[in-house]
């Protein structure tokens, strides 16, 4: 009978760690606060406008995607800015997969990369978009769900 | 050392603790319990060159296909090819967690069951397992590095990104060199707790490894059902 405990408590721990890594290492499940399939998400900071999207959409993990910020200030674009996008997942460490802008055209700055696959079956990414200009950091975070 | 290789070989370290031991800790328990289950041994190196045998399995893989992706120069191109080799390869891992926790609890000694009952994948695994040679954990490592791993996807779009193949190899190898401490740890632990605890308990991880086995199977299926 004790055998037949152990051995339930044991799968049953086994699976719960599983299901719940993120939680057990100490991040948190965060709320998408961005819905990127249905367009642009749009954010003010310190009279900062930062705009992000992704294409192609629906947006889909392993697959090749266009990153696009565009900056204003007061409703004047901002084309002097260093932009970089960090991907990382809030509900498990996934390491941080940084993406360097260029600007492409009056403050709109773009790049290329790709959101991964975790087979655990997380799904909620955050990009941190980080602007550096004449000496001023800004950080602006986006969560959003990858199918 | 370039920027790019500490930062591969920082990611590995912690994402060996944040992420590994979830993900793989099952399979890293599975052969650390199977090998102290055939012979009882209490000797710590056994474990030891088991763990580091199965992690430069691994690292292996990791630089080989670290180096395609900066051949290429694409995460997409490669990744792509390698999806469906990835997924039979977490399906085979779950089918060798289910021998080895077969072994473990003693249920299956013998590879007649198996073989008898025509099952080809099983009855190769078991006689992998079956095998005296520690070198058996290598071959392990360089299968298993392929498993479906999102850590890991991130560490090869760097890679892709160094756009040159010796690049590309080196950024693998120190993410995966990252890696080692938290499992090597996970699995000489698993090791010595196992070596200490009553045949009885054995068995019962055994069948818990069993259970995970199928996980691993099920989880194959539904990475291949969203691709």
């Amino acid at each position: 009978m004790k055998w037949l405990m152990l051995f339930v408590v044991l799968t049953l721990g086994f699976l719960y760690a599983s299901v719940h890594r993120g939680e057990a290492s100490g991040l948190q499940n965060t709320e998408p606060d961005c819905t990127i399939d249905a367009g642009s998400c749009i954010k003010t900071v310190d009279g900062l406008t930062v705009s992000v999207d992704i294409t192609p959409k629906p947006l889909k993990a392993m697959r090749n995607l266009r990153f696009r910020t565009t900056l204003s200030n007061k409703g004047k674009p901002v084309t002097d800015a260093s932009v970089s996008i960090t991907l990382t997942m809030p509900g498990m460490f996934m390491g941080q997969n940084v993406i360097r802008l260029v600007h492409v055209h009056e403050g709109i700055y773009e790049g290329n990369s790709v959101i991964v696959r975790c087979p655990s079956g997380e799904k909620i990414w955050q990009a941190s978009v980080d602007i550096r200009q004449s000496g001023r950091e800004t950080s602006v975070n986006y969560v959003f769900e990858v199918q | 050392m370039n920027a790019g290789y500490l930062l591969a070989l920082i990611t590995g370290f912690l994402g060996g603790f944040g992420h590994c031991i979830g993900m793989c800790g099952p399979l890293v328990a599975s052969s650390s319990l199977h090998s102290i289950s055939g012979d009882g041994s209490r000797n710590p190196r056994g474990p030891l060159l088991n763990q580091s045998l199965y992690n430069l399995g691994r690292l292996t893989t990791y630089g080989l296909v670290g180096a395609i992706m900066g051949f290429a120069a694409s995460f997409v191109d490669v990744a792509g090819r390698l999806m469906g080799i990835q997924n039979g390869v977490i399906v085979g891992a779950g089918i060798v967690m289910i021998v080895m926790g077969l072994g473990i609890t003693g249920i299956v000694m013998g590879t007649g069951w198996l073989e008898q009952h025509n099952l080809l994948v099983l009855a190769m695994a078991k006689k992998m397992f079956g095998l005296s040679s520690r070198w058996r954990y290598y071959p392990l490592g360089v299968v298993l590095g392929l498993m479906p791993c999102g850590l890991s996807y991130t560490a090869f779009i760097a890679a892709a990104g160094t756009g040159s193949p010796v690049s590309g190899m080196l950024t693998m190898f120190f993410f995966g060199a990252g890696t080692v401490p938290a499992l090597m740890l996970f699995g000489m632990m698993v090791a010595y707790f196992g070596s200490r605890t009553r045949a009885w308990m054995q068995k019962t991880g055994g069948l818990a490894v069993i259970v995970m086995g199928f996980y691993y199977i099920l989880k194959g299926i539904r990475f291949y059902v969203e691709m």
